[in-house]
């Protein structure tokens, strides 16, 4: 057995080796990462000068990385913090309008991996998952993990860029990171990564979910009196339009669990698509539930996720309005 | 002559206020009649535009010496990431008359989308990048750039293109110190204005010069005179070639006096090299109003392509 973060390590040497483009960027990646994640790479010295422990800060970080896109290299960012995202924002807007300013054909290969919402006990900033504020940029591709066997599937497909794919951010939720999988069960994905994943089969009503949030929607599930269909979106921008409306007219009652702030982000994108193109399908009103709101200290940064109970009882309320 | 507070302190100067160089050799390395009519064409490309009175246009009259020198040092190969301001460069880059107006007055079919009113303009098929609309971004793009073509050994060096006020942005800071740190294939031109009243405070950029912080750095850096077309030249010249050589990315900072300051007639680039030619027997009036003539034809030329009325 190992842990994820240390298959993720595996991964990260296995894409070096696999493509002398990839180079490595992030604080301390010359000498492992701040999550480790160039350990294993570290093992092999030839892949040494493609570790680029530079820069600190964020906005200089993402730019120089697209640099090293516009010039042919596909930079692989690991950044300690989703969070510390949102302080290069400005360079995630420049990275994803480069190519439709610049006249190139393919966007940026740029690939961004960050650990976000609760787990290390860190509170504060680093416990929030960051989405509302990343997919205001139009043009960035921002993917998150949900089940912890399948996240270095997730990683090689993100890093892949083989249909000239837009700028990605891919997070990983914290508190799934260090949990233990066994290295054999690290297969491909069976599923396109920017299509809804359905993970329950239900016919009485629909969740939208995604990351942290997904396994306590399962386990909700199966408590729930109702029959319950759990989606993974995986893909929180793009979204997956048509995969959403069909799931949500196949039961035709929605509930949205976000595990994270309410604020902008996918909830509202998806309630916004339902109200345009899905209101006549519905037979209850969309229901969105999330975590804590508010500045989080530490020892409660895990109710940034709604808890089993709450997801369960809404589930509940939702089948039977 | 005497100095006045125009005059920038602790700059290289090759050719002085009175058109006299200090090597007379260096005129038979350099074509300075060619160099001459170009920097011409780009004072008269950039009076019309002016003259245009397009909102947010900033005039670059006075600061075309350094990117004429760096124009004709540039390979087709090497990368230009723009910090605006910068069309003489375009033009010497082989960038078309008509594809840069497309831009700046922002007009349809322009091939690269560059930010109403930044005096910008870039080209993917002349590896001009144009400037990011957040402010200094491009250096950070510019210095990854060049890593790239160092991990990748592609032929070429990349230019970073700023103005001093740029260098007080962090992460143009950043990228100065990791492209002095990785050894990166780059060179740095700052546009450095002279303020002879001091900068404005809001400008920030009080203290050392910029190739003083680039030199306590590491960076091969030097300080010329903006107006000096000979020095600057040979500053450039220098500079790309320690960084084709792998010798690391090199600063040059050109102190540039805006014209429509009504600066003393010395701290014209195009006047101080006509005070040489015409010493040096290679100019006459004439000649001149041709050189004008000719570049104003092109101008309104293009602009009649394009479908507009002055």
């Amino acid at each position: 057995m190992t842990t994820v973060l240390e298959q993720l390590a595996t991964v990260v040497a296995e894409l070096l080796h696999e493509d002398a483009r990839r180079v490595v960027l992030g604080e301390d990646v010359s000498d492992g990462g701040m999550l480790g994640l160039t350990r294993a790479a570290l093992a092999d010295e030839t892949l040494a000068p493609r570790l680029l422990g530079l820069p600190l800060t964020s906005t200089a970080g993402l730019s120089h990385a697209a640099g090293l896109a516009i010039g042919g290299a596909r930079p692989m960012v690991l950044m300690p913090s989703a969070s510390a995202l949102v302080e290069g924002l400005a360079a995630l807007r420049e990275t994803t309008r480069f190519s439709k300013r610049y006249d190139t054909e393919r966007s940026l290969p740029l690939l961004i991996v960050a650990p976000c919402g609760p787990g290390f006990g860190l509170g504060g900033d680093a416990a929030m998952d960051a989405v509302s504020y990343l997919t205001c940029i139009d043009g960035l591709r921002v993917l998150v993990g949900a089940e912890p066997s399948e996240f270095p599937a997730l990683l090689r497909a993100a890093a892949a860029f083989d249909a000239g794919e837009s700028p990605t951010v891919l997070l990983f939720p914290r508190n799934l990171l260090l949990r233990e999988m066994d290295p054999s069960t690290d297969e491909e994905l069976d599923d396109a990564i920017d299509q809804v994943r359905t993970l329950e089969h239900g016919d009485e009503l629909t969740v939208f979910c995604w990351g942290a949030a997904v396994e306590r929607v399962q386990q909700a599930a199966q408590r729930a009196e109702a029959s319950t269909r759990v989606t993974d979106l995986v893909s929180l921008q793009p979204l997956d339009r048509d995969g959403i409306l069909e799931a949500a007219r196949a039961t035709g009652r929605v509930v949205i669990v976000s595990p994270g702030a309410p604020s902008n982000g996918p909830s509202c994108q998806i309630a916004a698509l339902l109200a345009d193109e899905a209101i006549l399908h519905l037979d209850a009103p969309v229901k969105h539930l999330y975590g804590r709101t508010g500045d989080v200290e530490a020892r409660h940064e895990h109710d940034l996720i709604p808890s089993i109970d709450a997801i369960t009882s809404t589930l509940n309320a939702t089948a039977t309005y | 002559m005497e100095r006045t507070p125009w005059d920038p302190e602790g700059v290289e100067v090759r050719l002085n206020e009175a058109g006299q160089l200090a090597d007379p050799n260096a005129a038979e390395r350099l074509d300075l009649r060619e160099l001459f009519e170009q920097l011409v064409t780009a004072r008269v490309i950039d009076n019309h535009l002016t003259h245009l009175g397009l909102p947010m246009w900033a005039p670059s009259s006075g600061g075309e010496a350094p990117l004429v020198a760096l124009g004709a040092l540039l390979h087709d190969e090497d990368w230009v990431f723009s910090g605006g301001r910068d069309i003489p460069l375009a033009l010497a880059r082989g960038v078309q008359l008509t594809e840069v107006l497309r831009q700046v007055l922002g007009l349809g079919g322009a091939r690269v989308r560059v930010q109403a009113g930044a005096c910008a303009v870039g080209s993917s098929e002349h590896n001009l990048v144009p400037p990011t609309e957040s402010m200094g971004l491009q250096v950070g793009m510019a210095t990854g750039f060049a890593h790239a073509q160092k991990l990748g050994r592609a032929p070429g060096i990349t230019v970073a293109t700023f103005g001093e006020g740029l260098t007080t942005v962090g992460a143009v800071s950043e990228a100065l110190a990791i492209a002095a740190a990785q050894n990166l294939p780059l060179v740095f031109l700052c546009k450095s204005q002279l303020w002879p009243d001091a900068p404005p405070a809001e400008a920030g950029i009080f203290g050392d010069p910029v190739q003083a912080r680039c030199s306590t750095m590491g960076m091969w850096a030097r300080r010329v005179d903006g107006a000096d077309l000979v020095a600057v030249h040979d500053a450039f010249d220098t500079a790309c070639a320690r960084a084709r050589d792998g010798l690391g990315p090199c600063m040059v900072e050109c102190v540039i006096t805006p014209l429509h300051r009504a600066p003393p007639a010395h701290r014209d680039p195009v006047e101080r090299l006509r005070r040489f030619l015409e010493g040096a027997g290679k100019w006459t009036q004439t000649s001149h109003d041709i050189v004008e003539a000719k570049a104003k034809s092109k101008f309104q030329k293009a602009l009649h392509e394009l479908g507009v009325d002055q």
